[in-house]
């Protein structure tokens, strides 16, 4: 049976895009063509998941993926252009799918060059379905490409006061990652042959890459690729262009940066290095967990000391991603909690981080500062605003019956029995998120008015476009809080497959012990 | 070993023969043009290269050694054709579009482009020192002259200057160094020195040596480092479309020459894996990879502090020049095929990037990167054109220039030279800053006026299709692939 979905879902967008730069088009129907060519793609991926088998795995393996498109593109190469879904890239692409549309909403009002944004705006939702569709590294290595050129016009045109720094500093840091990539990708071809992900792992089930020795080709291939992933997580140390790049850019484009594009990162780790690199995984499992919590707490601590909304939101970015590094080490095929959480929570970090961003957008589009001190009782002044900002923060610090809390109670769950003292320290990351978001919200929302602040007279109510940003995100997020299984069942297939993977000599004791 | 005589060789060298018509040709149409009329003999010159290029895909002929051994013709030799007809068309065109006044436009300039792209077709073919010595001087004398074709301009007169003194120089290095390579074996046929080194001893000292010198005159048509002193300027001042011209052909000329000179001198093997015994020991595989690492940070780091566009893609050009060189340190089939196809998706990159920048800096009048401020309003065709060959030259899909990027490194991955292999990928991370100052000009910065630059049609088309090519091989390279993976025949006899 032919599946036309994901070729759907990815190239639709472009297609608004070009009709969006046909010369005879008005500046004022951009953005009405940009709404109608990123709905349809929403419609098909819950379409996709209405008929999608949750028993199937995936991840190494290419009969049990969905909506499977494979034919030969490069032949010489023995490059295909081959895409399909599993539990692992189903619930990212259903988030791209969410947010884009939700995204042109936000920028509604953008009215400078109006059809160059958002021509470039479906350019980026075509390279992120892609990225999570594709099953052939080679193509995935295109897609993961062919967003860093719009996103850097995007943050460079439409940015703030420092957008040109901002824009090349992402692009510098993600080419950096990406060039190492390519390399081993190149490596992996040398070896292999193949480009096709299953193709790989079984080739490297097979002992094609030699075994793993400190130093050797598999150790060196980790390294190269992880570099790469973690630029884009962002991992301490190579978090910083996260900051600027959130501050500069204009909010749409921030609810993709984190949204979407920061969970590329942690995507490509467990799709690319885990399975085709085990062992590897294996070595640097500590060691990951450790960045992890680095991240948690110093994210954290960096948030806490913000002066701007948004960069505290940015920072908050980087300590939640923390939690996805940390739930992600856990390598126990016995204890599949950290995996699950891990994978949850780049979904529903994905949401929070989305309704922090637009709600931070809320707000400067009125009063056009961020200064944290620069507000102050707003929650008398703007109250449907407060609520909303108030559910957010909540759901962003972990509270049980919101979503941010399943996934982080899960991933503790999970590293408690293999990493103690990590998880001891990882801990305070919660406290400190607690602190740092309660804080700004005493600062912003509540004591007395601040009349005096700039802008007073503009700021006014959440607009009810400005609501329909934010309640179907919401939704989710309190939809997956209270009642979680939907999801667990759409993961838990993929997660100890993956798990399975990653622990052949356990897996086979399992498998024989049920025997 | 099927080696022709001077008449059944004609056949074999058609497209030469169109050229050396076509020169003549555009001299006397020249003389019979009256007035303004200055397309004429441009478009002339075009047609003489369109039917090089037509004679060339209609002929098939067998491989062999042409003229008793002077030249060969084999596929790869035909391979190299295609791209130097190419680019004297385009440069041809760059130029009919751009060169204003009727004195510059003249039936000698077209001549002159016509006999560079002559010598650079018989540079790829020829498999004899003298034949070397003779193809190299051809394509450098006339550069000499097209350097400084600008006359009114004194930078242009002190671009020919240093041309001459550095081609010069190069040229006598290379000369000694064959004579030496003469004396050693006797011979001059680069089959038969191989043959004579297979089965005697020579000294080892005198053979590197006069390699080394050989190799300093190639290297002085490519422009690596240390040979590339003459790029910069000699780009600057030339006429944009000249700097287009010496950018792609003679240094594809200069590549073509050295994969043929090492395989055929040294191995006697398509694949560059069999060695004579006397220079298994030199190390010119290491040579290579220092002179690649050199010419691409060199080109790139000076680069950086570029505010002439023109001098940033001389040395883009030398950085290009060195990823190149990295495909030859591979010393493999697959390196060889890399380079190939990064020399053909550069032709269309390179010469579109400096096709826009010549038609902008003739129309605003300044060729400094702030004249580019705002083109996004300005022009903003040939704005979105720029970008494309920008990112094709960074290396990003899904450009031409990244498939090239992964031919090369892919190469390297191959013949295991993992750190180069990232000393060349830290380098094109550099490229990204220099490249993207252009693109930042255009599209982060407003414009200093609001007037519009004026589009013609011609010009757009020309820009369309070389940013057509540049995006389709970046997509779909299958053919060409497999057309390269073809032409990769070296004629050994």
């Amino acid at each position: 049976m032919y599946h036309w979905e994901l070729n759907f879902i990815t190239f639709f967008p472009i297609v608004g895009a070009l009709i969006i730069l046909l010369p005879f088009i008005a500046k004022e129907h951009a953005k009405w063509i940009a709404l109608f060519t990123t709905i349809p793609p929403f419609f098909v991926a819950i379409m996709m998941y209405l008929n999608y088998d949750i028993a199937l795995a995936g991840i190494n393996d290419a009969n049990s993926m969905q909506y499977v498109i494979n034919f030969p593109w490069i032949e010489k190469f023995n490059i295909h252009y081959s895409m399909g879904i599993d539990g692992l890239s189903y619930p990212l692409i259903f988030l791209t799918t969410l947010l884009c549309p939700i995204c042109v909403l936000a920028a509604w009002k953008i009215d400078k060059m109006p059809k160059g944004f958002f021509s470039l705006f479906l350019l980026l939702d075509t390279g992120m379905a892609g990225t999570f569709a594709a099953t052939d590294f080679f193509l995935f290595f295109v897609f993961w490409e062919v967003m860093l050129l719009p996103m850097y016009f995007l943050i460079g045109i439409w940015g703030g006061p420092r957008k040109e720094y901002a824009a090349i500093k992402f692009f510098l840091y993600t080419l950096f990652g990406s060039v190492f990539m390519l390399l081993v990708m190149a490596a992996f071809y040398i070896k292999t042959g193949t480009f096709d992900f299953f193709e790989l792992m079984a080739k490297s089930k097979e002992g094609v890459f030699g075994t793993f020795e400190v130093g050797g080709f598999q150790f060196w291939a980790y390294l190269g690729l992880f570099i790469g992933f973690a630029i884009k997580v962002p991992m301490f140390p190579f978090h910083t262009w996260l900051p600027d790049a959130h501050v500069e850019a204009p909010t749409s484009i921030s609810v993709i940066l984190a949204g979407v594009l920061l969970k590329m990162g942690t995507y490509g780790i467990l799709r690319i290095i885990y399975p085709i690199l085990p062992e590897a995984t294996q070595y640097f499992a500590t060691t990951v967990a450790v960045f992890g919590a680095i991240n948690i707490l110093y994210g954290a601590c960096c948030a806490m000391a913000q002066k701007d909304l948004k960069k505290m939101v940015a920072y908050s970015s980087v300590s939640h991603m923390g939690y996805v590094l940390l739930g992600m080490s856990v390598l126990s095929v016995n204890n599949p909690a950290g995996m699950t959480g891990a994978v949850m929570q780049m979904f529903n970090h994905g949401t929070i981080t989305a309704m922090l961003f637009l709600l931070v957008g809320v707000i400067y589009d009125r009063a056009h500062h961020r200064e944290i001190e620069g507000f102050g009782g707003l929650a008398s002044h703007v109250p449907v605003y407060a609520g909303f900002t108030t559910f957010a923060f909540f759901a962003a610090l972990g509270l049980p019956g919101l979503s941010g809390f399943i996934s982080e109670a899960l991933i503790f769950v999970g590293s408690w029995s293999t990493y103690p003292t990590i998880t001891l320290w990882s801990v305070f990351g919660i406290l400190l998120g607690a602190a740092y978001l309660l804080w700004t919200m005493q600062r912003v929302f509540m004591g007395k008015l601040n009349t005096e602040m700039k802008h007073f007279k503009d700021i006014v109510e959440i607009s009810g476009r400005e609501k329909l940003t934010l309640i179907p995100i919401g939704i989710i997020v309190l939809a997956l809080g209270i009642y979680p299984k939907p999801m667990l069942d759409l993961i838990n297939a993929s997660v100890g497959r993956l798990l399975e993977v990653v622990n052949p000599a356990v897996a086979e004791q399992v498998s024989q012990v049920i025997k | 070993m099927n080696t022709l005589t001077a008449l059944q060789s004609v056949p074999y060298i058609l497209p030469e023969i169109i050229l050396a018509v076509g020169i003549c040709v555009v001299f006397l149409v020249d003389l019979f043009i009256k007035g303004e009329n200055k397309e004429t003999v441009g478009i002339t010159a075009f047609a003489f290269f369109l039917a090089a290029f037509v004679s060339l895909t209609v002929s098939s002929n067998p491989p062999a050694f042409l003229f008793s051994g002077m030249l060969v013709s084999d596929s790869l030799n035909t391979y190299f054709k295609y791209i130097f007809l190419t680019s004297g068309a385009i440069a041809t065109l760059i130029s009919m579009s751009t060169f204003t006044s009727r004195k510059i436009n003249s039936g000698e300039y077209y001549a002159l482009i016509l006999t560079a792209t002559l010598g650079t077709l018989l540079m790829s073919g020829s498999s004899n020192l003298l034949t070397i010595a003779m193809s190299i001087e051809i394509v450098s004398i006339v550069s000499y002259v097209l350097a400084g074709y600008n006359k009114e301009n004194m930078e242009s007169s002190e671009a020919s200057l240093k041309y001459v003194l550095y081609g010069a120089m190069s040229s006598g290095i290379m000369l000694y160094g064959a004579s030496i390579l003469y004396g050693l074996t006797g011979k001059l046929n680069l089959h038969e020195i191989y043959i004579f080194l297979a089965n005697n001893s020579v000294s080892t000292y005198a053979l590197t040596f006069s390699v080394l010198m050989i190799l300093g005159g190639i290297g002085y048509k490519i422009a690596f480092a240390p040979f590339h002193f003459w790029c910069p300027d000699v780009y600057q001042g030339s006429p944009t479309p000249v700097a287009a011209f010496f950018s792609v052909a003679p240094k594809a000329a200069g590549f073509s020459l050295l994969l043929r000179f090492i395989s055929l001198t040294f191995t006697n093997d398509v694949t560059l894996a069999n060695w004579i015994p006397a220079l298994e020991e030199i190390g010119l595989r290491e040579i290579f990879i220092v002179v690649s690492v050199l010419t691409m940070t060199i080109g790139n780091l000076s680069a950086l502090s570029q505010t002439n566009v023109k001098r940033l893609l001389a040395y883009s050009s030398i950085a290009h020049a060195g990823y190149m060189l990295m495909g030859i340190s591979a010393l493999s089939l697959r390196g060889a095929e890399a380079i190939v196809f990064y020399l053909t998706t550069y032709l269309f990159m390179n010469f579109g990037a400096f096709f826009v920048v010549d038609y902008i800096s003739k129309k605003v009048k300044s060729e400094e990167i702030y004249a580019f401020k705002g083109l996004k309003t300005r022009a903003p065709f040939l704005a979105f054109t720029m970008t494309v060959f920008l990112a094709s030259l960074t290396g990003l899909p899904p450009m031409a220039g990244f498939v090239g990027k992964f031919y090369l490194f892919s190469a390297l991955a191959d013949a295991k030279l993992y750190l180069l292999a990232v000393l060349g990928l830290l380098n094109s991370v550099v490229s990204l800053f220099y490249y993207w100052r252009i693109a930042r000009a255009m599209y982060l910065e407003d414009a200093l006026t609001g007037e519009k630059v004026e589009f013609e049609l011609g010009s757009g088309l020309l820009a369309s299709v070389l940013a057509g090519f540049t995006i389709l091989l970046g997509i779909y390279f299958n053919p060409l692939s497999v057309w390269i993976q073809n032409s990769m025949t070296i004629y050994f006899g």
